[in-house]
Protein backbone atom coordinates (compact mmCIF):
# COMPACT_ATOMS: atom_id res chain seq x y z
CA UNK A 1 0.00 0.00 0.00
CA UNK A 2 1.47 3.57 -0.90
CA UNK A 3 0.64 6.17 1.19
CA UNK A 4 2.54 9.90 2.18
CA UNK A 5 3.19 10.60 5.44
CA UNK A 6 2.71 14.15 7.08
CA UNK A 7 3.97 16.35 9.81
CA UNK A 8 2.41 19.41 9.93
CA UNK A 9 3.33 22.51 12.02
CA UNK A 10 4.44 20.05 14.95
CA UNK A 11 5.24 21.82 17.74
CA UNK A 12 6.62 20.36 21.14
CA UNK A 13 7.38 21.79 24.57
CA UNK A 14 8.51 20.44 27.95
CA UNK A 15 7.90 23.44 30.61
CA UNK A 16 9.01 26.06 29.37
CA UNK A 17 11.52 24.43 27.19
CA UNK A 18 10.06 24.82 23.29
CA UNK A 19 11.54 21.49 21.76
CA UNK A 20 10.08 21.73 18.45
CA UNK A 21 8.70 24.34 16.81
CA UNK A 22 6.70 24.04 13.42
CA UNK A 23 8.23 21.09 12.13
CA UNK A 24 6.75 19.99 8.75
CA UNK A 25 8.00 16.91 6.63
CA UNK A 26 6.86 15.15 3.92
CA UNK A 27 7.60 11.66 3.27
CA UNK A 28 7.08 8.94 1.06
CA UNK A 29 6.16 5.52 1.45
CA UNK A 30 9.08 2.28 0.62
CA UNK A 31 11.77 5.05 2.26
CA UNK A 32 14.34 5.58 4.30
CA UNK A 33 14.82 9.01 5.97
CA UNK A 34 17.41 10.18 8.26
CA UNK A 35 17.13 12.17 11.21
CA UNK A 36 20.38 13.73 11.70
CA UNK A 37 21.01 17.15 14.02
CA UNK A 38 23.02 18.32 17.11
CA UNK A 39 22.50 16.33 20.35
CA UNK A 40 19.54 17.94 22.35
CA UNK A 41 17.46 18.83 19.27
CA UNK A 42 14.48 16.49 19.64
CA UNK A 43 15.30 14.44 17.08
CA UNK A 44 14.12 11.34 19.55
CA UNK A 45 11.13 13.69 20.80
CA UNK A 46 9.81 13.72 17.23
CA UNK A 47 10.28 9.57 16.55
CA UNK A 48 7.86 9.52 19.84
CA UNK A 49 5.41 12.15 19.21
CA UNK A 50 5.29 10.29 15.96
CA UNK A 51 5.04 6.58 17.71
CA UNK A 52 1.94 8.78 20.30
CA UNK A 53 4.53 8.16 23.29
CA UNK A 54 4.29 11.47 23.94
CA UNK A 55 1.28 14.30 23.44
CA UNK A 56 2.06 17.19 21.16
CA UNK A 57 1.41 20.65 22.04
CA UNK A 58 0.21 21.54 18.31
CA UNK A 59 0.55 20.15 14.73
CA UNK A 60 -0.80 16.97 13.03
CA UNK A 61 0.96 13.29 12.25
CA UNK A 62 -0.96 12.19 9.18
CA UNK A 63 -1.01 9.09 6.48
CA UNK A 64 -2.83 9.79 3.27
CA UNK A 65 -3.57 6.86 1.27
CA UNK A 66 -5.95 6.13 -1.71
CA UNK A 67 -8.72 7.93 -2.40
CA UNK A 68 -12.22 8.58 -0.69
CA UNK A 69 -14.12 7.51 -3.88
CA UNK A 70 -12.33 6.92 -7.06
CA UNK A 71 -12.42 9.39 -10.25
CA UNK A 72 -15.01 12.02 -9.11
CA UNK A 73 -13.50 12.58 -5.54
CA UNK A 74 -9.78 12.86 -5.37
CA UNK A 75 -9.88 13.63 -1.39
CA UNK A 76 -7.01 11.44 0.27
CA UNK A 77 -7.60 9.22 3.21
CA UNK A 78 -6.29 10.17 6.24
CA UNK A 79 -5.70 8.07 9.54
CA UNK A 80 -2.71 7.72 12.37
CA UNK A 81 0.55 6.20 11.69
CA UNK A 82 -0.93 3.59 14.43
CA UNK A 83 -3.75 2.54 12.46
CA UNK A 84 -1.58 1.46 9.48
CA UNK A 85 0.90 -0.02 11.46
CA UNK A 86 3.77 1.08 13.17
CA UNK A 87 6.77 -0.32 15.44
CA UNK A 88 9.52 1.57 17.16
CA UNK A 89 13.09 0.28 18.14
CA UNK A 90 14.19 1.69 21.21
CA UNK A 91 18.10 2.99 21.22
CA UNK A 92 18.04 1.09 24.36
CA UNK A 93 15.96 -2.15 22.56
CA UNK A 94 13.74 -1.81 25.34
CA UNK A 95 13.48 -5.91 25.82
CA UNK A 96 12.36 -7.72 28.69
CA UNK A 97 14.61 -8.98 30.17
CA UNK A 98 12.09 -11.64 32.06
CA UNK A 99 11.64 -13.16 28.97
CA UNK A 100 12.98 -15.12 26.40
CA UNK A 101 14.14 -13.83 23.07
CA UNK A 102 11.53 -15.91 21.72
CA UNK A 103 8.87 -14.43 23.91
CA UNK A 104 10.43 -11.11 23.50
CA UNK A 105 9.43 -11.02 19.60
CA UNK A 106 6.27 -12.80 20.04
CA UNK A 107 5.07 -10.47 22.68
CA UNK A 108 3.30 -8.08 20.18
CA UNK A 109 1.08 -10.59 18.77
CA UNK A 110 0.76 -13.12 22.26
CA UNK A 111 -0.86 -9.48 23.50
CA UNK A 112 -2.90 -8.28 20.35
CA UNK A 113 -6.08 -8.50 20.57
CA UNK A 114 -6.56 -9.38 16.86
CA UNK A 115 -6.92 -13.58 18.25
CA UNK A 116 -4.02 -14.67 16.70
CA UNK A 117 -3.99 -18.52 17.49
CA UNK A 118 -0.47 -19.66 19.16
CA UNK A 119 0.31 -22.31 16.66
CA UNK A 120 0.51 -19.47 14.12
CA UNK A 121 2.54 -17.09 16.20
CA UNK A 122 4.94 -20.22 16.59
CA UNK A 123 5.41 -20.57 13.12
CA UNK A 124 6.15 -16.63 12.58
CA UNK A 125 8.37 -16.01 15.03
CA UNK A 126 10.13 -19.18 14.07
CA UNK A 127 9.90 -17.72 10.36
CA UNK A 128 11.41 -14.44 11.76
CA UNK A 129 14.35 -15.74 13.91
CA UNK A 130 15.57 -17.67 10.83
CA UNK A 131 15.18 -14.69 8.94
CA UNK A 132 17.48 -12.77 10.86
CA UNK A 133 19.81 -15.76 11.76
CA UNK A 134 18.81 -16.01 15.43
CA UNK A 135 17.37 -19.36 15.64
CA UNK A 136 20.18 -20.41 17.95
CA UNK A 137 19.62 -18.17 20.60
CA UNK A 138 15.32 -18.29 20.87
CA UNK A 139 15.54 -20.01 24.28
CA UNK A 140 18.29 -17.21 25.49
CA UNK A 141 17.59 -14.05 27.33
CA UNK A 142 18.71 -10.91 26.45
CA UNK A 143 20.95 -10.28 29.58
CA UNK A 144 22.67 -13.69 27.98
CA UNK A 145 23.24 -12.46 24.75
CA UNK A 146 25.85 -9.68 23.07
CA UNK A 147 24.55 -6.32 22.24
CA UNK A 148 24.29 -6.87 18.72
CA UNK A 149 22.35 -9.77 19.44
CA UNK A 150 19.76 -7.90 21.02
CA UNK A 151 19.42 -5.43 18.07
CA UNK A 152 18.71 -8.37 16.25
CA UNK A 153 15.68 -9.60 18.77
CA UNK A 154 14.73 -5.90 18.45
CA UNK A 155 14.74 -5.63 15.01
CA UNK A 156 13.28 -9.07 14.60
CA UNK A 157 10.02 -7.96 17.16
CA UNK A 158 9.50 -4.65 15.44
CA UNK A 159 9.36 -6.82 12.61
CA UNK A 160 6.97 -9.36 13.98
CA UNK A 161 3.27 -7.13 13.28
CA UNK A 162 4.62 -6.40 9.64
CA UNK A 163 4.34 -3.05 9.82
CA UNK A 164 4.28 -0.18 7.49
CA UNK A 165 6.86 2.31 9.57
CA UNK A 166 9.35 1.20 11.82
CA UNK A 167 11.11 4.44 13.61
CA UNK A 168 14.40 3.53 14.29
CA UNK A 169 15.95 5.53 17.46
CA UNK A 170 19.62 5.53 17.20
CA UNK A 171 19.77 1.70 16.22
CA UNK A 172 23.53 1.37 16.13
CA UNK A 173 24.74 3.31 19.59
CA UNK A 174 27.48 1.60 21.93
CA UNK A 175 28.31 -0.89 18.83
CA UNK A 176 31.73 -1.17 17.01
CA UNK A 177 32.19 0.38 13.47
CA UNK A 178 32.09 -3.41 11.74
CA UNK A 179 28.64 -3.92 13.75
CA UNK A 180 26.89 -0.38 12.54
CA UNK A 181 27.67 -1.18 9.64
CA UNK A 182 26.02 -4.65 9.99
CA UNK A 183 22.56 -2.80 11.57
CA UNK A 184 22.27 -0.75 8.36
CA UNK A 185 22.97 -3.41 6.19
CA UNK A 186 20.24 -4.89 8.08
CA UNK A 187 17.96 -2.49 8.03
CA UNK A 188 18.53 -2.06 4.17
CA UNK A 189 18.19 -5.59 3.55
CA UNK A 190 14.93 -6.44 5.32
CA UNK A 191 13.49 -2.95 4.27
CA UNK A 192 14.05 -4.38 0.82
CA UNK A 193 12.27 -7.61 2.02
CA UNK A 194 9.56 -6.26 3.84
CA UNK A 195 9.12 -3.36 1.69
CA UNK A 196 8.35 -0.44 5.34
CA UNK A 197 8.96 2.95 5.66
CA UNK A 198 11.79 3.73 8.14
CA UNK A 199 12.62 6.83 9.75
CA UNK A 200 16.20 6.91 11.61
CA UNK A 201 17.94 8.99 14.23
CA UNK A 202 21.05 8.11 13.80
CA UNK A 203 24.23 10.41 14.57
CA UNK A 204 26.86 8.29 12.04
CA UNK A 205 27.58 10.92 9.55
CA UNK A 206 28.12 9.95 6.50
CA UNK A 207 27.60 5.95 7.12
CA UNK A 208 24.11 6.55 7.31
CA UNK A 209 24.42 8.34 4.11
CA UNK A 210 24.76 5.03 2.37
CA UNK A 211 21.05 3.33 3.02
CA UNK A 212 18.97 6.09 2.82
CA UNK A 213 17.07 7.48 0.89
CA UNK A 214 16.76 11.39 2.20
CA UNK A 215 17.96 13.51 5.04
CA UNK A 216 16.02 15.64 7.26
CA UNK A 217 18.27 17.81 9.36
CA UNK A 218 16.67 18.85 12.62
CA UNK A 219 17.70 22.19 14.09
CA UNK A 220 16.75 24.72 16.16
CA UNK A 221 13.29 22.95 16.40
CA UNK A 222 12.97 23.04 12.84
CA UNK A 223 13.61 20.68 9.86
CA UNK A 224 16.59 22.86 8.26
CA UNK A 225 17.44 20.59 5.85
CA UNK A 226 15.29 18.07 3.72
CA UNK A 227 16.45 16.18 0.69
CA UNK A 228 18.16 13.54 -0.75
CA UNK A 229 22.15 12.76 -0.01
CA UNK A 230 22.85 13.78 -3.57
CA UNK A 231 21.58 16.78 -3.51
CA UNK A 232 23.50 18.38 -0.59
CA UNK A 233 26.12 19.67 -3.02
CA UNK A 234 23.60 22.10 -3.88
CA UNK A 235 23.13 23.49 -0.49
CA UNK A 236 24.33 27.37 -0.86
CA UNK A 237 25.04 27.69 2.38
CA UNK A 238 28.78 26.02 3.38
CA UNK A 239 28.58 25.81 7.75
CA UNK A 240 24.68 23.10 6.63
CA UNK A 241 27.05 21.85 4.02
CA UNK A 242 29.69 20.97 5.50
CA UNK A 243 27.84 19.74 8.89
CA UNK A 244 25.89 17.38 6.42
CA UNK A 245 29.03 15.77 4.89
CA UNK A 246 30.41 15.76 8.03
CA UNK A 247 28.28 15.71 10.95
CA UNK A 248 30.27 18.68 12.43
CA UNK A 249 29.81 22.29 12.44
CA UNK A 250 32.00 24.26 11.27
CA UNK A 251 33.75 27.12 12.96
CA UNK B 1 -1.88 30.02 50.79
CA UNK B 2 0.80 26.69 51.25
CA UNK B 3 -2.06 24.73 53.30
CA UNK B 4 -4.55 25.53 50.19
CA UNK B 5 -1.68 24.26 47.84
CA UNK B 6 -0.51 21.09 49.60
CA UNK B 7 -4.58 20.20 50.04
CA UNK B 8 -5.07 21.02 46.00
CA UNK B 9 -1.89 18.81 45.02
CA UNK B 10 -2.79 15.45 47.74
CA UNK B 11 -6.31 16.07 45.76
CA UNK B 12 -4.73 16.38 42.59
CA UNK B 13 -2.78 13.21 43.32
CA UNK B 14 -5.57 11.08 44.97
CA UNK B 15 -7.70 11.78 41.51
CA UNK B 16 -4.57 10.70 39.65
CA UNK B 17 -4.16 7.50 41.66
CA UNK B 18 -8.17 6.42 41.90
CA UNK B 19 -8.11 6.76 38.04
CA UNK B 20 -4.79 4.79 37.69
CA UNK B 21 -6.38 2.37 39.52
CA UNK B 22 -9.68 1.95 37.93
CA UNK B 23 -8.28 1.81 34.67
CA UNK B 24 -5.41 -0.51 35.18
CA UNK B 25 -8.10 -3.37 36.56
CA UNK B 26 -10.53 -2.19 33.91
CA UNK B 27 -7.61 -2.77 30.99
CA UNK B 28 -7.01 -6.11 32.71
CA UNK B 29 -9.98 -7.00 32.03
CA UNK B 30 -9.28 -6.94 28.29
CA UNK B 31 -5.80 -8.29 28.15
CA UNK B 32 -5.14 -11.72 26.72
CA UNK B 33 -3.59 -14.53 28.92
CA UNK B 34 -5.22 -13.19 32.25
CA UNK B 35 -5.42 -16.33 33.81
CA UNK B 36 -1.51 -16.36 33.20
CA UNK B 37 -0.68 -12.83 34.35
CA UNK B 38 -2.75 -13.32 37.79
CA UNK B 39 -1.26 -16.48 38.42
CA UNK B 40 2.34 -14.83 38.02
CA UNK B 41 1.18 -11.69 39.99
CA UNK B 42 0.02 -14.10 42.70
CA UNK B 43 3.19 -16.11 42.72
CA UNK B 44 5.20 -12.99 42.92
CA UNK B 45 3.10 -10.84 45.65
CA UNK B 46 1.83 -13.84 48.14
CA UNK B 47 4.12 -16.65 47.73
CA UNK B 48 7.37 -14.85 47.58
CA UNK B 49 5.59 -13.80 51.30
CA UNK B 50 4.16 -16.94 53.10
CA UNK B 51 7.44 -17.93 54.60
CA UNK B 52 8.21 -14.61 56.37
CA UNK B 53 4.16 -13.96 56.81
CA UNK B 54 4.67 -17.43 59.04
CA UNK B 55 7.30 -16.29 61.19
CA UNK B 56 6.41 -12.85 62.19
CA UNK B 57 2.82 -14.53 62.67
CA UNK B 58 4.20 -16.89 65.02
CA UNK B 59 6.79 -15.10 67.04
CA UNK B 60 3.80 -12.22 67.29
CA UNK B 61 1.60 -14.84 68.84
CA UNK B 62 3.72 -16.34 70.65
CA UNK B 63 4.95 -12.61 72.29
CA UNK B 64 1.27 -11.85 72.59
CA UNK B 65 0.61 -15.15 74.83
CA UNK B 66 3.29 -14.41 76.84
CA UNK B 67 2.62 -10.44 77.10
CA UNK B 68 -0.88 -11.19 78.05
CA UNK B 69 -0.48 -13.93 80.24
CA UNK B 70 1.57 -11.95 82.86
CA UNK B 71 -1.46 -9.21 82.54
CA UNK B 72 -4.28 -11.36 82.99
CA UNK B 73 -2.98 -13.04 85.35
CA UNK B 74 -2.22 -9.75 87.76
CA UNK B 75 -6.32 -9.76 87.75
CA UNK B 76 -6.99 -13.48 87.89
CA UNK B 77 -7.83 -13.86 84.30
CA UNK B 78 -5.46 -15.97 83.10
CA UNK B 79 -7.99 -17.99 81.21
CA UNK B 80 -8.97 -15.31 78.91
CA UNK B 81 -5.84 -15.63 77.23
CA UNK B 82 -7.27 -17.52 74.37
CA UNK B 83 -10.09 -15.15 73.56
CA UNK B 84 -7.18 -11.95 74.14
CA UNK B 85 -4.65 -13.54 72.12
CA UNK B 86 -7.36 -15.04 68.79
CA UNK B 87 -9.73 -11.60 68.88
CA UNK B 88 -6.70 -9.42 69.25
CA UNK B 89 -4.88 -10.94 65.92
CA UNK B 90 -8.03 -12.03 63.99
CA UNK B 91 -9.43 -7.90 63.66
CA UNK B 92 -6.59 -6.36 64.33
CA UNK B 93 -2.82 -7.67 64.10
CA UNK B 94 -3.41 -9.87 61.76
CA UNK B 95 -4.50 -7.78 59.04
CA UNK B 96 -2.43 -4.91 59.83
CA UNK B 97 1.06 -6.86 60.34
CA UNK B 98 0.47 -8.75 57.16
CA UNK B 99 -0.28 -5.76 55.13
CA UNK B 100 2.96 -4.32 56.05
CA UNK B 101 4.90 -7.06 55.38
CA UNK B 102 3.59 -7.76 52.29
CA UNK B 103 4.31 -4.15 51.39
CA UNK B 104 7.53 -4.23 52.73
CA UNK B 105 8.54 -7.33 50.79
CA UNK B 106 6.43 -7.60 47.54
CA UNK B 107 5.33 -3.55 47.24
CA UNK B 108 9.00 -2.43 47.14
CA UNK B 109 10.16 -5.19 44.82
CA UNK B 110 6.98 -4.47 42.52
CA UNK B 111 7.47 -0.81 42.49
CA UNK B 112 10.96 -1.07 41.64
CA UNK B 113 10.30 -3.31 38.89
CA UNK B 114 7.72 -1.03 37.44
CA UNK B 115 10.13 1.94 37.77
CA UNK B 116 12.74 -0.26 36.36
CA UNK B 117 10.70 -0.82 32.86
CA UNK B 118 9.98 2.51 33.01
CA UNK B 119 13.32 3.97 33.36
CA UNK B 120 14.18 1.22 30.36
CA UNK B 121 11.69 2.59 28.02
CA UNK B 122 9.90 -0.85 28.22
CA UNK B 123 6.49 0.48 28.96
CA UNK B 124 6.70 3.03 26.42
CA UNK B 125 7.77 0.04 24.34
CA UNK B 126 4.48 -1.74 25.50
CA UNK B 127 2.24 1.45 24.35
CA UNK B 128 4.20 1.09 21.14
CA UNK B 129 3.21 -2.19 20.58
CA UNK B 130 -0.71 -1.31 21.14
CA UNK B 131 0.18 -3.35 24.15
CA UNK B 132 -2.53 -1.42 27.22
CA UNK B 133 0.75 -1.08 29.90
CA UNK B 134 -1.71 -0.34 32.72
CA UNK B 135 -3.48 -3.83 32.39
CA UNK B 136 -0.21 -5.39 31.19
CA UNK B 137 1.34 -4.20 33.91
CA UNK B 138 -0.71 -2.81 36.83
CA UNK B 139 -3.38 -4.69 36.64
CA UNK B 140 -2.62 -7.91 37.61
CA UNK B 141 -0.94 -6.86 40.39
CA UNK B 142 -3.93 -5.68 41.81
CA UNK B 143 -5.87 -8.06 41.81
CA UNK B 144 -3.16 -10.31 43.11
CA UNK B 145 -3.02 -8.24 45.95
CA UNK B 146 -7.01 -8.20 46.76
CA UNK B 147 -6.39 -11.94 46.58
CA UNK B 148 -3.37 -12.79 48.36
CA UNK B 149 -3.93 -10.64 51.43
CA UNK B 150 -6.72 -11.96 53.13
CA UNK B 151 -5.12 -15.28 52.36
CA UNK B 152 -1.77 -14.63 53.81
CA UNK B 153 -3.63 -12.81 56.66
CA UNK B 154 -5.16 -16.30 57.46
CA UNK B 155 -2.26 -17.81 57.38
CA UNK B 156 -0.88 -15.20 60.39
CA UNK B 157 -3.69 -15.44 62.31
CA UNK B 158 -3.46 -19.23 62.64
CA UNK B 159 0.00 -19.33 63.59
CA UNK B 160 -0.57 -16.64 65.51
CA UNK B 161 -3.25 -18.07 67.73
CA UNK B 162 -1.03 -21.11 67.61
CA UNK B 163 2.05 -19.50 68.77
CA UNK B 164 0.20 -17.76 71.89
CA UNK B 165 -1.02 -21.29 72.87
CA UNK B 166 2.61 -22.06 72.34
CA UNK B 167 3.82 -19.24 75.32
CA UNK B 168 0.22 -19.10 77.11
CA UNK B 169 -0.18 -23.32 77.97
CA UNK B 170 3.45 -24.87 76.51
CA UNK B 171 5.91 -22.23 78.41
CA UNK B 172 3.32 -20.81 81.20
CA UNK B 173 1.10 -23.97 82.04
CA UNK B 174 -2.05 -22.74 81.16
CA UNK B 175 -4.37 -25.65 80.70
CA UNK B 176 -4.41 -26.25 76.48
CA UNK B 177 -7.95 -27.00 76.37
CA UNK B 178 -8.99 -23.58 78.36
CA UNK B 179 -7.10 -21.36 75.71
CA UNK B 180 -8.45 -23.45 72.84
CA UNK B 181 -12.21 -23.66 74.09
CA UNK B 182 -11.97 -19.87 74.91
CA UNK B 183 -10.44 -19.42 71.33
CA UNK B 184 -13.12 -20.85 69.68
CA UNK B 185 -16.25 -19.78 71.66
CA UNK B 186 -14.84 -15.66 71.84
CA UNK B 187 -14.02 -15.69 67.72
CA UNK B 188 -17.27 -14.82 66.05
CA UNK B 189 -17.55 -15.02 62.22
CA UNK B 190 -18.31 -11.30 62.06
CA UNK B 191 -14.63 -11.03 63.53
CA UNK B 192 -13.27 -12.81 60.55
CA UNK B 193 -14.86 -11.16 58.29
CA UNK B 194 -13.75 -7.52 59.35
CA UNK B 195 -10.41 -8.88 58.98
CA UNK B 196 -10.91 -9.84 55.74
CA UNK B 197 -12.83 -7.12 54.82
CA UNK B 198 -9.33 -5.26 55.93
CA UNK B 199 -7.10 -7.67 54.73
CA UNK B 200 -9.01 -7.17 51.29
CA UNK B 201 -8.97 -3.17 51.01
CA UNK B 202 -5.38 -3.30 52.37
CA UNK B 203 -4.34 -5.40 49.55
CA UNK B 204 -6.37 -2.91 46.87
CA UNK B 205 -4.85 0.08 48.07
CA UNK B 206 -0.80 -1.09 48.83
CA UNK B 207 -0.52 -2.50 45.76
CA UNK B 208 -2.59 0.55 44.02
CA UNK B 209 0.02 2.82 45.25
CA UNK B 210 3.14 0.36 44.76
CA UNK B 211 2.27 0.04 41.04
CA UNK B 212 1.24 3.54 40.93
CA UNK B 213 4.47 4.63 42.09
CA UNK B 214 6.33 2.70 40.09
CA UNK B 215 4.54 3.41 36.67
CA UNK B 216 4.95 7.46 37.40
CA UNK B 217 8.55 7.39 39.14
CA UNK B 218 10.02 9.35 36.17
CA UNK B 219 6.70 11.91 36.58
CA UNK B 220 6.32 11.80 40.18
CA UNK B 221 10.36 11.65 41.42
CA UNK B 222 12.35 15.35 41.49
CA UNK B 223 15.64 12.56 40.14
CA UNK B 224 15.54 10.78 36.92
CA UNK B 225 16.89 6.97 36.80
CA UNK B 226 18.19 4.61 39.25
CA UNK B 227 17.55 7.37 41.71
CA UNK B 228 14.25 8.19 40.62
CA UNK B 229 13.36 4.58 40.87
CA UNK B 230 14.71 4.19 44.18
CA UNK B 231 12.77 7.14 45.84
CA UNK B 232 9.45 5.90 43.97
CA UNK B 233 10.16 2.75 46.41
CA UNK B 234 10.35 4.19 49.55
CA UNK B 235 7.46 6.50 48.55
CA UNK B 236 5.22 3.33 47.80
CA UNK B 237 6.37 2.09 51.50
CA UNK B 238 6.29 4.76 53.48
CA UNK B 239 2.72 5.92 51.69
CA UNK B 240 1.78 2.44 51.65
CA UNK B 241 2.27 2.19 55.49
CA UNK B 242 0.60 5.06 56.85
CA UNK B 243 -2.63 4.51 54.65
CA UNK B 244 -2.65 0.67 56.11
CA UNK B 245 -2.76 2.69 59.84
CA UNK B 246 -4.94 5.27 58.86
CA UNK B 247 -7.55 2.92 57.08
CA UNK B 248 -7.18 0.54 59.64
CA UNK B 249 -8.50 3.10 62.24
CA UNK B 250 -11.84 4.49 59.97
CA UNK B 251 -12.72 0.62 59.15
CA UNK B 252 -12.65 -0.55 62.96
CA UNK B 253 -14.48 2.92 63.93
CA UNK B 254 -16.89 1.81 60.93
CA UNK B 255 -17.56 -2.08 62.27
CA UNK B 256 -17.16 -1.34 66.06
Amino acid sequence: MDFKLKIENLEKRFGDKVILSGVDLEVDSGTITAIIGKSGTGKSVLLKLMAGILEKEKGKISVEYGFENSAQDQKPKAGNLQEIGLSYMFQNNALFDSLSAFDNIALPLVESNSSISASVINQKVKALLKQLDLETVGASYPGDLSGGMNKRIAFARALITEPKIILFDEPTTGLDPERKHTVFDMIQFYKKQFGFTAFLVSHDIPEVYSIVDSIAWLDEGEIKYFGTVDSIDSISDPAIKHYLKTGRLSV
Amino acid sequence: MYLFKLVLNFLSELGEYLIFVLRSCISFGNCRNRFKKLMQSILEIGFRCVLIILIIGLFTGMVMGLQMYYTLVKFGADTALGTAVSLSLIRELGPVLTALMIVGQSGSALTSEIGILRNYEQIDALETMNIDSKGFLAGPRIIAGIICFPILTAFFDLVGIFGGYFSGSVLMGLDAGIYWNKTIDSVQLVDVNGGFLKATIFGFLTMGICTFEGYNAHIKSAFKGIRGVTLAATKAVVKSSVLILIVDYLITSFLL
